[in-house]
């Protein structure tokens, strides 16, 4: 009887697989930890991703990192899913209050957040906040309004609506965003408000820093916020904005790095947005890795909070070196002083990890 | 007859105790699951029901931001996705499967069913991956087309994206398709040829055959196989997904971009932090999972008194 | 012609042309993931993993692991469960529990996908506070279970009742007829219904989004997050990288090439049963 063996053969391969699965299983627990994982922020991805293959051939310690979002990472690591999470906006109180114990601030890099638009010719415009908030709020909403072109004496802008794009799903990008308009726009602050995703009084959502982009590039008359590594890779053109010191301020890696040039918190919980800076692009904002600071927790090992800790340094130090090339603005010296005292004061079971 | 059982004899014995409890285990623990699932999703939710309680059904707000949550808008999309669907798809999906009954020869019905099984089991991510790609830039044509037809300038803006409520429908309407077209074919096939043989012998022509004496006895079948479909459609996570645009506000024309409630959960449970918004979601999938279960046991009803006239 | 007749031959026209329509779409489709699939095949596709981002070259080599080890051991979890659910549920047949034991498979077969999801994340992840691979297999499980529960039962049912009575007739008693009369009678039916299963749970996405959660590396540790073809397709189908969307084309073409694999094997397997029978 041939048909007998079918199950048999299926239910022993099966069996085999199983014992495999949970031997393979049983290598956690070892002393040398060989992986890490973590969670969030999109806008960083390009970064992480070169950074952590970087640090696996030099070290064989493996980082994987999924783009989740940066909703994503501070809820991965609420939950405790992860060994950190990243987020290019810093937890609200309450997310502190759900994560239970506290939670340190790692900057790796500073962004910049720029206004892409789509109109025939494509002029370089200048903008400035409450013209900005105005247009979000749906109250400009032609771009040949007088707000818009007093602004602009040189360029002859079409009769023509705005199309309002903006994203769709929790976006650090988005937190970056509304906090500038929140804090140039009090108008903005008490209709909208900050936050991962807020609701929009206007415009189209697109999904992902991409879909933004791709919505812009598709729709005559759009305007919509994304971070400046997307635009400068599409060729898109941005506007340069008007900054606290009343300079207008074309977005680059050196403007939103001289946003950080300002006296930061030890705790390096920080908006740079709306920098005084003379020369810095005003939408800027560190993006950050999250950790708790009392790595002994949910069954972790010293061994893991080690190696959390040499990574964490190495991205701060040698890492940095990699930040310029993939166009993300380097921490600037003090930033990695105040950064690197953070990494160094994570705890396991209280005392300083060795 | 024998008082002392014999070893082999005891040994069966055993096999057979042993046999039994892992019947009996394995049915208990398939019943159990439906109660676990319930159980967990229940309690995991808790947080959304006790902000919000039973209005969360019907209110339309749907804002992280300020923590207010209602399932309204998820509802709407997930009835007219998987009802618009239904409508599109079940003429064809009859169509089908009376021409592999009653039209096509067996030379040609075999290579048909065995498409259609193969259209069934690509996965919805595919499906997906095909929309997303080819389906939505068509819709989105289509749109900009409609919009000046009407001339309207807002839909020409609005719908230059193509993702939405429209590229979801006709999505979905090509994925329930083989699904329905087989239920139907199934209950087609077992209608008793001498009925057909009667009435044409009495000259009717085929169509009069199949109007008169085969849908009327496959009528009650039909309606279950059409309601499984939809408690498909209603479920479809993936593709929908791709294709709908994630958009959080009551969807007010086709071309909105919408949400249904299982695309709300695989869009935005990754990034839900606080537990309102974490519980609102899994809210979300207990109304899909009571939704799911009344649908195919009230479909499984009707199939099986379909059968059983 | 009089008005039925011309009825007739619209109908039979409007059958005809949906069939043909079905067809297309089928072709369309199937078109598309082969041309695009195909285009970017090549060697590094099966045997690498992902290059970091914006470097080209790298394949799914971690997704194609993934996809083997997550289906094989939720098949592994799940066939015991379905299989004996399935036989209780034929032997008992009539009885209330066992109708209700067919009705709960019916139900649990419908239940879409994402909650499934959900559940694994609240049940599993949470509890073991990692995304693993394990708990990825285990919420495919509950997909797998259902399905082998009717497969099982509708292939005993097949057996004939004769051979069963002869059995029963020479004093055997229900474990020794279900297991070596019906059981391998039906065998290959069981084990094409265990194929076909497992064609459907390889292609699922949204338990594994919460669940498994993907990995860049390609993992054999079933504790640990671990990416899968389907998964995969899905984020790169929604990357802003050409690159990247075209290994999502070649992934599905994959994907679909080893669904198509293991639904050839079942349908043998049910042809050949046949035959034995007649």
């Amino acid at each position: 009887m041939k048909n007998k063996r079918h199950v048999s053969i299926l239910l022993t391969l099966l069996a085999v697989v199983a014992v495999l699965a949970s031997g393979c299983s049983s290598q956690r627990g070892s002393t040398t930890v060989k992986e890490l994982s973590g969670a969030g922020a999109t806008f960083p991805y390009p970064l992480y991703s070169k950074m952590f293959d970087t640090y696996d051939s030099a070290t064989g310690v493996r980082v994987n990192y999924n783009s989740i979002g940066s909703g994503g990472g501070i809820k991965a690591l609420t939950d405790k899913t992860v060994d950190f999470g990243a987020s290019d906006a810093f937890l609200t109180d309450q997310e502190e209050a759900a994560m239970g114990a506290p939670v340190l601030h790692i900057p790796t890099c500073i962004g910049a957040v720029v206004l892409s638009y789509n109109l025939d010719g494509n002029p370089a415009l200048k903008l400035d906040g409450t013209v900005l908030a105005g247009i979000f709020l749906g109250k400009v909403a032609k771009w040949n309004d007088p707000a818009i072109s007093t602004l602009n004496p040189s360029v002859s802008l079409p009769d023509l609506a705005i199309t309002v794009v903006h994203r769709s799903d929790g976006s650090g990008t988005t937190s970056i965003f509304t906090n500038y308009l929140a804090a140039v726009s009090p108008t903005w602050k008490s209709a909208v408000g900050a936050g991962k995703s807020v609701s929009w009084p206007t415009g189209i959502g697109g999904k992902g820093n991409d879909g933004v982009a791709g919505m812009i590039s598709q729709t005559k008359g759009s305007i919509g916020y994304i971070e400046l590594v997307y635009a400068v890779q599409s060729n898109m053109p941005f506007a340069s904005l008007k900054n606290a010191s009343g300079a207008y301020i074309v977005p680059s890696l050196a403007s939103s790095a001289a946003a950080a040039a300002v006296s930061l918190p030890n705790d390096l919980r920080v908006v740079i947005v709306n920098s005084p800076g003379a020369d810095a692009y005003p939408i800027s904002a560190f993006t950050w890795i999250l950790v708790y600071k009392e790595q002994n927790y949910a069954g972790r090992t010293l061994a893991q909070a080690q190696a959390l800790g040499k990574l964490l340094t190495w991205m701060l130090t040698d890492g940095q070196s990699i930040n310029e090339g993939l166009s993300y603005a380097r921490l600037p010296a003090p930033a990695v002083t105040k950064a690197l005292a953070l990494v160094s004061s994570m705890t396991y079971g209280d005392t300083a990890i060795p | 007859m024998v008082t002392q059982p014999s070893r082999s004899d005891r040994r069966e014995l055993v096999h057979e105790r042993i046999f039994t409890a892992a019947g009996v285990t394995a049915a208990v623990a398939l019943v159990t699951t439906i109660v676990l699932f319930l159980l967990e999703l229940f309690i995991a939710s808790r947080a959304s029901r006790a902000a919000f309680g039973l209005p969360f059904l019907w209110r339309s707000e749907w804002n992280p931001v300020t923590e207010k949550f209602g399932a309204l808008p998820m509802i709407v999309g997930t009835l007219v996705t998987g009802f618009g669907a239904l409508l599109i798809s079940t003429p064809f999906a009859l169509g089908i499967a009376i021409f592999l009954a009653d039209y096509a020869d067996r030379k040609l019905a075999e290579p048909i069913k065995y498409l259609i099984g193969l259209l069934g089991g690509l996965p919805s991510v595919i499906f997906g991956l095909w929309g997303l790609f080819v389906l939505v830039p068509i819709v989105s044509k289509f749109e900009v087309w409609f919009g000046k037809l009407v001339g309207s300038e807002a839909l020409v803006a609005s719908g230059t994206t193509g993702v939405g409520l429209l590229a979801a429908i006709l999505l979905l309407a090509i994925m329930i398709l083989p699904f329905s077209a087989s239920l139907i074919l199934e209950s087609l096939l077992v209608v008793p040829t001498e009925l057909k043989e009667g009435a044409l012998a009495l000259g009717a022509t085929k169509w009069d055959a199949i109007q008169n004496v085969e849908l009327p006895y496959v009528q009650k079948s039909t309606v279950g196989a059409l309601v499984l479909s939809l408690g498909r459609a209603l479920g479809e996570t993936m593709a929908v997904t791709m294709v709908i645009g994630n958009g959080m506000k009551m969807p007010t024309t086709l071309f909105d971009p919408a949400n249904t409630l299982a695309s709300a959960i695989a869009n935005q449970f990754l990034e839900a932090t606080s537990p309102v918004y974490v519980g609102s979601l899994i809210q979300l999938a207990l109304i899909l999972f009571v939704i799911a279960i009344i649908i195919n046991i009230v479909a499984r009803v009707i199939l099986r008194r379909g059968v059983q006239q | 012609m009089t008005p039925r007749k011309l009825k007739n031959s619209v109908m039979g026209f409007l059958v005809a042309a949906s069939a043909v329509l079905l067809i297309a779409v089928l072709v369309v489709i199937v078109w598309h993931i082969f041309i695009s699939g195909v285009k970017y095949l090549n060697w590094n596709f099966f045997t690498k993993a992902p290059a970091p981002m914006g470097e080209s070259g790298g394949g799914v080599f971690n997704a194609i692991v993934g996809t083997f080890l997550i289906t094989l051991v939720a098949a592994a979890i799940g066939t015991p469960f379905g299989m004996f659910a399935g036989i209780y549920v034929a032997e008992h047949r009539g009885r209330r529990f066992a109708d209700v034991v067919r009705l709960c498979a019916d139900a649990l077969q419908g239940v879409p996908s994402i909650v499934i999801g959900i559940f694994g994340y609240t049940f599993l992840v949470v509890r073991f506070r990692s995304y693993s691979a394990l708990s990825a297999s285990i919420a495919l499980a509950f997909m797998f279970v259902p399905t082998t529960t009717r497969v099982t039962e509708e292939v005993l049912n097949l057996v004939p009742s004769g051979l069963k009575e002869a059995a029963y007739a020479l004093g055997a008693r229900q474990s020794s007829v279900v297991w070596n009369v019906s059981i391998k009678t039906a065998a290959a039916g069981i084990t094409s219904g265990l194929l076909t299963s497992m064609a459907r749970i390889a292609g699922e996405t949204a338990p594994l989004l919460f669940t498994a959660f993907g990995s860049r590396y390609v993992e054999w540790n079933m504790l640990r997050p671990m990416s899968a073809l389907p998964l995969q397709i899905f984020i790169y189908a929604g990357s802003p990288y050409p690159a990247l969307q075209q290994q999502a084309w070649s992934a599905a073409f994959v994907l679909v090439l080893l669904i198509l694999l293991l639904q050839y094997s079942a349908k043998h397997l049910i042809a050949r049963v046949l035959r034995v029978k007649a």
